[in-house]
């Protein structure tokens, strides 16, 4: 214990280090996170529009068939 | 020739075959990536050893040097695809071009910040206005300077070719950043150099853990690149053909 908190106080340095280290891990997350969000946006996107489209077909179909009964 | 150069570009360049190269590159440079920054910052802030000059405040440099470096290294990969975008008129290149952009301005962003940290152990101060800390910071806003120009411009081709022009003209300030220590007095040591068959200026035991995080920086850049940049294809092709057959494959 004594030498893992020895360790997190780097001689006196700890404040300055995590500090950038906190910053880095900061603009890390942004990257890595935008990136995955970005992504899973997309694909809702697209599989919202493939569903709208399968509706529409569908629907024209319909209509198609009512037209023809009558 | 010429004209088979042009095929091949546009091949390759073409939306559906970038995105398939994507996917098989993707998955792999994300988790080598994660796995070679672990490596190295556990090789840096663990095992190698305090620096006797110093002291420990020096482990800052293994996100302070590979930042640095990355934010060079973006802009000159940013500003060759403007390039190729203006040349040859791919649209992919464009597209990594602009994808580019924010990556490299948030290692930009990191290389300062950790810079001014480790300013105020090191030299007493976080910022000074000599060459290294302001060309860096010029490249920052050059980055957010291609970001806005290409934003602010409707037609999407004047736009990559005038953001591109920006681009291409800043390439002026990699050499001045990377010389600035040479050319004028400054409180920034100079480059690390590394030499492989005499004598490095880190040590082995903290040069290694430095190579690795910077090889896990340079992965996780493509990866990032390349699923922001299908991400972008995916978003402006949405009508188009090729993106109905991937989703019919994927569903």
């Amino acid at each position: 214990m004594d030498s893992l908190m020895n360790w997190f106080a780097m001689n006196g340095y700890g404040s300055y280090i995590w500090t950038a280290y906190a910053l880095w891990a900061l603009g890390f997350a942004w990257l890595i996170g935008s990136t995955l969000l970005g992504r899973k946006r997309v694909w809702a996107q697209l599989s919202d529009q493939q569903r709208r489209n399968a509706l529409k077909a569908a629907q024209g179909g319909n209509e198609q068939r009512n037209s023809e009964q009558s | 020739m010429a004209s088979r150069f042009w095929t091949w570009l546009h091949k390759k360049g073409s939306p559906p075959v970038f995105y398939d190269m994507a996917d098989r590159w993707a998955p792999w440079l994300g988790w080598l990536s994660l796995i070679a920054i672990a490596v190295g910052l556990f090789g840096g802030l663990v095992l190698a050893p305090t620096d006797y000059q110093q002291g420990d405040s020096y482990r800052i440099i293994y996100i302070h040097v590979p930042s640095a470096w990355m934010s060079m290294f973006v802009y000159v990969f940013m500003a060759s695809m403007a390039a190729v975008g203006i040349i040859w008129r791919l649209k992919i290149a464009d597209a990594m071009a602009l994808t580019a952009a924010p990556i490299g301005a948030m290692f930009t962003a990191v290389a300062l910040t950790s810079g001014a940290i480790w300013g105020k152990p090191t030299w007493g101060t976080y910022w000074v206005w000599d060459a290294r800390l302001t060309s860096e910071l010029i490249l920052l806003f050059l980055y957010l300077g291609y970001i806005a120009l290409y934003n602010a411009i409707e037609d999407e081709r004047t736009a990559a070719r005038a953001a591109g022009i920006l681009a291409l003209v800043g390439v002026v300030n990699i050499p001045i950043i990377h010389f600035s220590v040479e050319w004028w007095h400054s409180l920034h040591q100079g480059p690390i150099e590394i030499n492989l068959t005499e004598k490095s200026s880190l040590q082995p035991s903290m040069l290694w853990p430095l190579l690795t995080t910077m090889a896990g920086f340079q992965m996780l850049f493509f990866w990032a690149l390349l699923r922001r940049t299908q991400t972008l294809v995916l978003t402006k092709e949405i009508a188009a053909k090729w993106v109905k057959r991937l989703m019919e494959s994927k569903a």
